[in-house]
């Protein structure tokens, strides 16, 4: 997916956002069932599923869907846990802060490029 | 699934965290009660939480990713099998010829173990919320 008015670095931004978003949603799911029995947390791995979105949106080999590019780890438990849960709420929380602080980081940088264009547009005076 | 679904996701965890609040309650608060309707001693409740795919997620990351998004809810709540202790009470209006009486299988320690445990979980849901929902007003400010 493409678009004709952001820039390529705009563009990458835009799939961070979304593999962001989708870290949230793991971690979110991880915390809801950290004392579901048998439940294993699950986790993206950020850089390879990055460089999938990025590869496919040069037109490799696959389609730019979330779906296929994203690689998702599920957690074995630890050998202690009796009832097979693998959550680690205190490596959730820290995920869950530093996704957050590096999403609105991304939307910062995505908003200085939005701006850079409204500059350009305006001739300066934006 | 997108942002606002997973508001439904946390919230499936407060409740079920909620209701197994409200289970140690009833345990603590008969951890003493000879008597019951079925008769017999209280017998000490557990509640069994079961992780299930949220209705209604749909969209765009339909089939592989959404099947890892998962909320929870209380399946049911259960009797603890071990049986009632026997505690040795001549002067209980319970005790038997022997003076033993029947009293719950409720051990106030590990409920109090289990309660800290919910409330912690029910405070990092609450986080997660909070998380999502700056996480949605921050995508609001895009392009400002």
């Amino acid at each position: 997916m493409s678009s004709t008015l952001l820039d390529p670095i705009s563009a990458a931004i835009e799939k961070v956002l979304d593999l962001r978003t989708r870290q949230h949603a793991m971690t979110v799911t991880n915390l809801a069932n950290s004392d579901t029995p048998g439940f294993r947390a699950r986790h993206i791995d950020f850089g390879r599923s990055l460089a999938n979105l990025l590869r496919s949106a040069e037109g490799g080999p696959t389609s730019g869907s979330l779906g296929e590019a994203v690689e998702v780890k599920l957690a074995d438990p630890p050998a202690w846990a009796a009832d097979g849960n693998s959550v680690d709420p205190q490596r959730e929380m820290a995920v869950l802060t530093e996704n957050q602080m590096l999403y609105s980081a991304s939307v910062e940088v995505l908003n200085r490029r939005v701006g850079l264009l409204r500059y350009a547009v305006t001739e300066g005076k934006g | 699934m997108d942002l606002v679904g997973l508001l439904q996701i946390s919230a499936s965890g407060l409740s079920a965290q909620q209701l197994r609040l409200e289970v140690i309650s009833a345990n603590l608060a008969n951890a003493s009660a000879t008597r019951t309707a079925e008769g017999g001693p209280y017998i000490r409740k557990e509640p069994v939480f079961l992780s299930t795919e949220v209705p209604g997620a749909g969209g765009e990351f339909r089939s592989e990713l959404n099947r890892h998004m998962q909320q929870v809810i209380v399946q049911d709540v259960q009797d603890d099998p071990s049986g009632p202790r026997r505690v040795y009470d001549p002067g209980h209006p319970d005790a038997d010829p022997t003076g033993y009486v029947l009293m719950p299988n409720v051990d106030v320690m590990r409920e109090m173990v289990d309660l800290i445990n919910a409330s912690r979980s029910y405070e990092a849901n609450v986080s997660a919320l909070t998380t999502t929902r700056s996480m949605l007003l921050k995508a609001l400010e895009i392009g400002k």
